[in-house]
Order: structure tokens, then C-alpha cells, then sequence
């Protein structure tokens, strides 16, 4: 091994490195039937382009792109790269922390940093693979459409990755210092749904400046003044030399590649530097939770199955993440509730809105609480070895995931009450709705190691007619509840029907099936 | 009196293979039995339909006289089951775990607190007992695990290698706790690959070989059997293992 060069030791631990990203990807369920469904639809996406666009091809052929395809350029690589930055750091971790297969390989006579190369190089190919879904076929049909400049795609988009995977890389390893290796995946999850927020919420600022009568112009003009050619920002600015890259510009390209080349070269460095002066060291160490010194212990089975679930619950940041969206969006409907603005306005019944949303709220999160309390159960073996009885246990746990969201929605049913809409098929239909996930979710129950709780989920080692059924529930309820709300003796009767149909079904298949839970 | 395990023609088939063969014995109350044999041999299986993790597919196994199949809420009230991984909860406290298994086993909490205090304290974890289990060391789980047995009291602790990543000092600790338990009239039975502590700690011992009981008794009966008078334990374990893989091939050879 020490008489290989460095170049060809890391492309040894490359090889090494791919074959397990190879076998991570193949090793999904169907991988392949996947894979040729997914090229069909290409081969067909790409024919029916072909054909159905002849006279848009013969009419692009001569044309050029006009400049102003640099902003949208400039759009798609923001794009890219939030999208790129979030799923590096979710690669960061396992390839840093989680494999666990650093100190073996940092024993070893091979050179850090060819380690580290070869780590940042995996993380940037399965970015890059990722996107390729999405910029083969586009890249292909812009050549095809007589745009071959947008082969710039691809020199931008190993720049991005080359990036964001260094980027990720060095955020991982301070999240990772701050919160624990364990911990970092999950935190990177709030992240993202926190900025998918974010960004949801920042197209409706526009709106609410116009509504709220601010004076903008201002604004605007300086904006316009910055985006004129030979400004800052203006459209011959080299500041957009990554979106020119995408429109095969040679001195972008070569900038893009040079400037990621470089940022990736000093990752390497501190990443190695990081790793010599302990890292692993320090993320192991322990961290003082705070509270809990005079503890009192509490009487009674219920009341202590149902505070161990609320405070797996409470402590588990992905929980909390998705008990905070859900709020994010009861408040809204809540505060327009209060505001009562149903009644000056007959294109927004806001009776009738409840009746949808509180239904899908409700599901969703006691979806999310049952399976975490059902299939994350950490000690399955503990609760078998008790004398409590396994069915007894089961319930408690869908209760512990249902109160939280019962009580999530009061205060929405409160203001429906409040101002005096027909509260009835509302509260029917979200209490139904939530009834029904957590039922669904006990029946088609998988056991989750805890640190894979959101992981394996998306896995498809669930019953296939039990999820389409779960997927199924709460429109069924939020049926029943617009029927009882719009009166329809015809329509609730159908609506409830469906509903028993589907919780029969539900009950004979989980039967049939038997439990996969441990306890 | 009954006897604190009986275990009738026990048998667990996992497809073809036979991992508990008609397996019999008893333990006697006031006693720590050691549970020897290979890996594989079928120990664990043996533990886990005691605790009722697993069905039996034939037999059955009595807690101080209660069936583990029939009656499996009564056998299950007097008996706790130490796995070699630990069973905790990550995010709660010590105190906390011991609420929940105590809240289980339906402990009243005034007389769990007091003896939650005293488990933490004795065990060396009332110093952490603010931290989740999760930042616990390997050690310090054993012994949470260990606490959640002595928690409610069982009359039978069946213990998976109980010293796997306890240091010197902790390892220590735990066999004199278990000592002093079996002195109170209770029994224990764990299994181990450190012969040398089953050596020092077990009234009677039993060795399983390919799912069957092939030896059982005081070390001296031990010793006869195997004949490798005033040997070791591990020179007798050894011994009895081979003859039992002779006489399995001079069987099969014959078959």
C-alpha cells in the first residue's frame, strides 16, 4: 500500500466508497422495477417531445436564449443549492459519524487526506446522482430543442455539489460538536422543514406589505437602480458567474470548477485537521441534562405509561418539529376564526374550511405521534417481560399520541364555538379523522430502532393496502364532516358507510396480518 | 414448596434448526444457577421463553409454580429478565426508567421511591441521575437495567451476561448484590462466558450443548461427571462439551 501513489489510493477508497453507496441505493425494495419504470417514463417523456414538439424544435433551432435566462439560471441554481446543502449534510453524518469506519480507516497507513478526499468526493457523487434524475432528461430535451449551451447544467452542477458537499461537510461537523451525532440528522430535518417554511411563508410577504398599505416604491427603485447593466447586481455583473456557467459560459465554468476545486482542497485540509485534534473524542463526550435531581416518582400503570410517552415525545426534536408545524398552521386558521370573518365574507366559509383542515391536522399529527409511540418503542422486550397486558399497553400509547393533538386542536374548536359556527361535524370529523390514523398506524405497525425512526418509514416494509386505506381515512372523514356541515342527509350516510367500510377493512387485514410489534 | 424455575421438555425450533431440545430442570429457591454453554447452544432462547419473549413450541416453563404459557401475568409479576442489551429509554432519567418499570410491575410509588433512591445510590448512577440514559457509558447502562430488575422486587432475576462491560469495581458490586439477593431467599439465574465468576458465584450450574441440558448439578457433581477430578470449571465445561460432541457424532455415524 505505501508504495501506491496518492492518486491511486484515492481512487482505491473511491471504489470502496461507491460500491457501499451502490449497494445502500440497490439494496431499497424493487430498486429495479423502479429504475426501468422510471427510465419508461423518460423514454416516453422524451418521444412524446419529440414528436408532439417538431414544429417548437424547428422554430428553436436558430434561436438563442435571451439574456434575461440568466436570472431564471440564477433561480434554478439557488434552487439547487438549497436542495443540494440539505441532503450533503444528511450524507455528512452518516459518512463522518454514523458509519462508524473513520478510526479504521485513520489507523490505517493510508493519508487523511486522501480519507477525507474520498469521504467529500461520495457525498458530492450522490448529490450529483441525485440531481441527475431531474438533468438528464431536462439537459437532453434543451439540446433537443437546439439549447446545447445548457449542457452548461452539468460543470454548474458539479460545482454546486462539490459546494454544498464541503459546506456540509464542515456544518455537520460543528452541529455534530453541538448536538451529537445522533442528534445532527434530526436537527438537520427541522432545518429544512423550518427554511420549506420559510420559504412558503416568504411568497405571501409581498401580499401582506401591499394589504398593509407599506410604501414600497422606495424599495423598488433602488432595487432597479442595482440590477441596471454595469451595476452591482446587474446582468453583465461577474457576481453571476455560477448561473452563467449554466448557460455554458468558458470563463464561468472554469471559474465555477476552479472556486468549488478550492473550497473542496480546504475542507479536506480541515476536516483532517478536525479529526487529528479529536473530534470524535469531543462529540462523545457526555452532555448534563438539566432538571430531574428530586425526582418523585408517580402512582398508578395509565398515568405512567402516558408521562413516559409524553416525555419520549417531548424530548425527541423531530417530534417537536412536527407538533410546531402543525401549530404553524392551526394558528392561521384559528386566528381567522377569531376574527370571524366568515360571516362579511361568503367566498370564504370558514365553517367549512375547519372541516377540511382540522380533519387533515389532526390525522397527520396523530399519524406521525402513534407511529412514533408504537413502532419507536425503545424497550419492546421490557414491556413483554411485564405482567401488563400487551393490548392494555397499545391503547395507552395511542391515547399518549392522541391527547397532544386533541389538544393542539381546542383552541380552533374553541373559536369555532365562539363564534357561533357549527361547530358539530368539525369537531366530528378531526377527532374521527384522528381516531382513525392512529388505528391505521397500529395496524399496519412496523418496529423502528429509534435513531431510524423517520428513516425507514418511506421503506415500504408496510402493508400496501393498509397505507392506501390510512392515506384514504381522513378524507372519508373530512367527507362526513362536510356533509353533516352542509346538511346532506344523503352525503353523511355515504360518507360514514365509507368510513366503517374502510375501518372493517383496516381491522380484518391487521388481523390478518398479526401484529409485528414486539410487545 | 414450588420450585423457583421448572422447566418441562421445554423446546424452541427456529425453521430446521432446533435451538432448545426437551429441555428440563429445576431451580430451587435461595439459589444462583449458572447457565453455561457455547454460543448458540441455546442459552438466551432458554431465557426468552422464560420471560415470555418467546413462544415456546413445546413444554412449558413454571415461575414459582405459575406457567408461563397458562398463566403468564402471575409467572411474569415474580420474575424480572436482564437482556445483554440493556432495555432503556434514551431520553428519560434514571429515575424516571425506574417510575416507568416500577409503574408496570404496579409498584406503588411510596415504596418505589425510596428504593429507586437507594438502587441509584448503591449502583454508583444517583451522581447522573439528571442525565438521559442515553449519554450513559455501556457500564452504566448494565447497571440501570440491573436497577429496573431489583426494582420491583422479583423472587427470580434472570440475568443475560450480566458483567458484559461492567468495570472491575462495578462487576464486583453486582455479584455481591446478587449474592445478598439469593441470600434473602430468591433466586438467580444468569448466563455467562466468564467461568471463572460462575466458578466462584453458582450453587449449580447447567451446561447446554446444541439446545440440550447435558450436564447439571454442584460443581463437584460437575467434576464427577466429566471426571477431571478437582479441575476447574472451564476444564470441566470443556471436557463435558467434547463427550457431548462425541457421543453427537458417534450417533450420527451410526445413523
Amino acid at each position: 500500500m505505501q508504495n501506491r501513489s496518492g492518486v491511486a489510493l484515492t481512487g482505491w477508497l473511491l471504489k470502496n466508497e461507491l460500491r457501499l453507496w451502490w449497494r445502500k441505493t440497490t439494496g431499497v425494495k424493487h430498486f429495479w422495477i423502479w429504475m426501468v419504470v422510471l427510465w419508461l417514463f423518460l423514454a416516453f417523456v422524451f418521444v412524446s417531445f419529440w414528436f408532439g414538439f417538431s414544429p417548437v424544435r424547428l422554430a428553436t433551432a436558430e434561436a438563442e436564449l435571451p439574456a434575461e435566462a440568466l436570472w431564471v439560471a440564477a433561480g434554478l441554481w439557488l434552487l439547487g443549492f438549497v436542495f443540494a446543502f440539505n441532503q450533503s449534510v444528511g450524507e455528512s453524518v452518516v459518512v463522518l459519524f454514523e458509519r462508524g469506519d473513520l478510526d479504521l480507516l485513520l489507523a490505517s497507513p493510508v493519508p487523511g487526506r486522501a480519507i477525507f478526499s474520498v469521504r467529500l468526493l461520495c457525498v458530492a457523487f450522490c448529490t450529483f446522482f441525485s440531481f441527475c434524475m431531474v438533468v438528464v432528461p431536462a439537459s437532453l430535451l434543451a439540446v433537443f430543442l437546439g439549447f446545447s449551451e445548457l449542457l452548461g447544467l452539468y460543470p454548474t452542477l458539479v460545482g454546486i455539489c462539490l459546494v454544498t458537499a464541503s459546506l456540509g461537510m464542515l456544518v455537520t461537523l460543528r452541529i455534530v460538536r453541538w448536538v451529537g451525532a445522533r442528534r445532527a440528522r434530526v436537527l438537520v430535518q427541522i432545518l429544512n422543514l423550518f427554511v420549506s417554511l420559510m420559504i412558503v411563508l416568504s411568497f405571501q410577504v409581498p401580499n401582506f406589505l401591499l394589504s398593509s398599505g407599506v410604501d414600497l416604491s422606495n424599495f423598488w427603485d433602488w432595487l432597479q437602480s442595482q440590477a441596471m447593466p454595469g451595476s452591482f447586481l446587474g446582468i453583465d455583473s461577474w457576481i453571476w458567474f455560477p448561473a452563467r456557467a449554466m448557460l455554458l459560459d468558458g470563463a464561468s465554468v472554469g471559474l465555477t470548477l476552479g472556486v468549488s476545486s478550492a473550497i473542496a482542497a480546504f475542507t479536506v485540509y480541515a476536516l483532517e485537521q478536525a479529526f487529528v485534534e479529536g473530534t470524535q473524542q469531543s462529540v462523545a463526550r457526555k452532555r448534563r441534562a438539566r432538571g430531574g435531581k428530586n425526582a418523585t416518582l408517580r402512582d398508578g400503570f395509565v398515568w405512567v405509561v402516558l408521562t413516559k410517552e409524553w416525555r419520549t415525545m417531548r424530548r425527541h426534536p423531530y417530534l417537536i418539529s412536527q407538533v410546531a408545524l402543525q401549530v404553524v398552521l392551526v394558528l392561521p386558521l384559528t386566528w381567522l376564526l377569531l376574527q370571524g370573518e366568515g360571516g362579511s365574507n361568503p367566498l370564504l366559509d370558514l365553517g367549512r374550511v375547519a372541516n377540511v383542515a382540522m380533519p387533515f391536522l389532526g390525522g397527520q399529527l396523530a399519524y406521525v405521534l402513534t407511529f412514533a409511540c408504537l413502532s419507536g418503542e425503545e424497550a419492546a422486550d421490557l414491556l413483554k417481560a411485564s405482567p401488563a397486558a400487551s393490548a392494555h399497553l397499545r391503547r395507552l400509547k395511542q391515547l399518549a399520541a392522541l391527547i397532544p393533538v386533541w389538544l393542539l386542536l381546542l383552541p380552533a374548536i374553541a373559536a369555532l364555538i365562539w363564534q357561533g359556527y357549527n361547530w358539530f361535524p368539525a369537531v366530528v370529523a378531526a377527532a374521527g379523522a384522528s381516531v382513525g390514523s392512529s388505528f391505521f398506524r397500529l395496524w399496519n405497525s412496523q418496529p423502528v430502532r429509534a435513531g431510524e425512526l423517520f428513516r425507514q418509514r418511506k421503506l415500504g416494509k408496510t402493508d400496501l393496502l393498509l397505507t392506501v386505506m390510512e392515506v384514504s381515512s381522513p378524507w372519508a372523514w373530512v367527507s362526513l364532516g362536510s356533509a353533516l356541515y352542509a346538511g346532506s342527509v344523503a352525503f353523511t350516510i355515504l360518507s360514514a358507510v365509507g368510513i366503517a367500510v374502510l375501518l372493517s377493512l383496516g381491522y380484518w387485514r391487521g388481523r390478518a396480518l398479526g401484529s409485528a410489534l414486539h410487545y | 414448596m414450588a420450585a423457583a424455575l421448572e422447566l418441562r421438555s421445554l423446546s424452541k425450533r427456529f425453521g430446521t434448526f432446533c435451538a432448545v431440545d426437551q429441555l428440563s430442570l429445576s431451580v430451587s429457591p435461595g439459589v444462583l444457577y449458572a447457565f453455561l454453554g457455547a454460543n448458540g447452544a441455546g442459552k438466551t432462547t432458554t431465557l426468552r421463553m422464560v420471560a415470555g419473549l418467546l413462544q415456546p413450541d413445546g413444554g412449558d416453563a413454571l415461575v414459582w409454580g405459575s406457567s408461563i404459557t397458562n398463566s403468564p401475568r402471575k409467572a411474569k409479576q415474580r420474575l424480572a429478565y436482564v437482556p445483554d442489551e440493556p432495555l432503556l429509554y434514551g431520553k428519560l432519567r434514571p429515575m424516571e426508567y425506574l417510575e416507568f418499570v416500577a409503574g408496570l410491575w404496579n409498584i406503588p410509588a411510596s415504596k418505589a421511591q425510596p428504593h429507586a433512591q437507594s438502587l441509584l445510590k448503591q449502583l454508583g448512577l444517583w451522581a447522573v441521575r439528571s442525565d438521559f440514559t442515553e449519554t450513559f457509558s455501556r457500564g452504566m447502562k448494565q447497571k440501570l437495567a440491573l436497577a429496573g430488575a431489583f426494582i420491583h422486587e422479583p423472587q427470580l432475576i434472570m440475568l443475560d451476561e450480566p458483567l458484559n462491560g461492567l468495570d472491575a469495581a462495578a462487576a464486583r458490586l453486582v455479584k455481591t448484590m446478587l449474592i445478598d439477593y439469593v441470600r434473602q431467599g430468591n433466586s438467580v439465574i444468569l448466563t455467562t462466558h466468564v467461568l471463572d465468576v460462575a466458578e466462584r458465584m453458582a450453587e449449580q450450574i447447567g451446561i447446554l450443548n446444541r439446545g440440550r441440558l447435558i450436564a447439571a448439578g454442584t460443581l463437584d457433581d460437575l467434576r464427577a461427571r466429566s471426571g477431571e477430578a478437582g479441575g476447574t470449571l472451564e476444564s470441566v465445561f470443556l471436557e463435558l462439551i467434547d463427550q457431548s460432541d462425541r457421543i453427537d457424532r458417534n450417533q450420527a455415524e451410526e445413523v
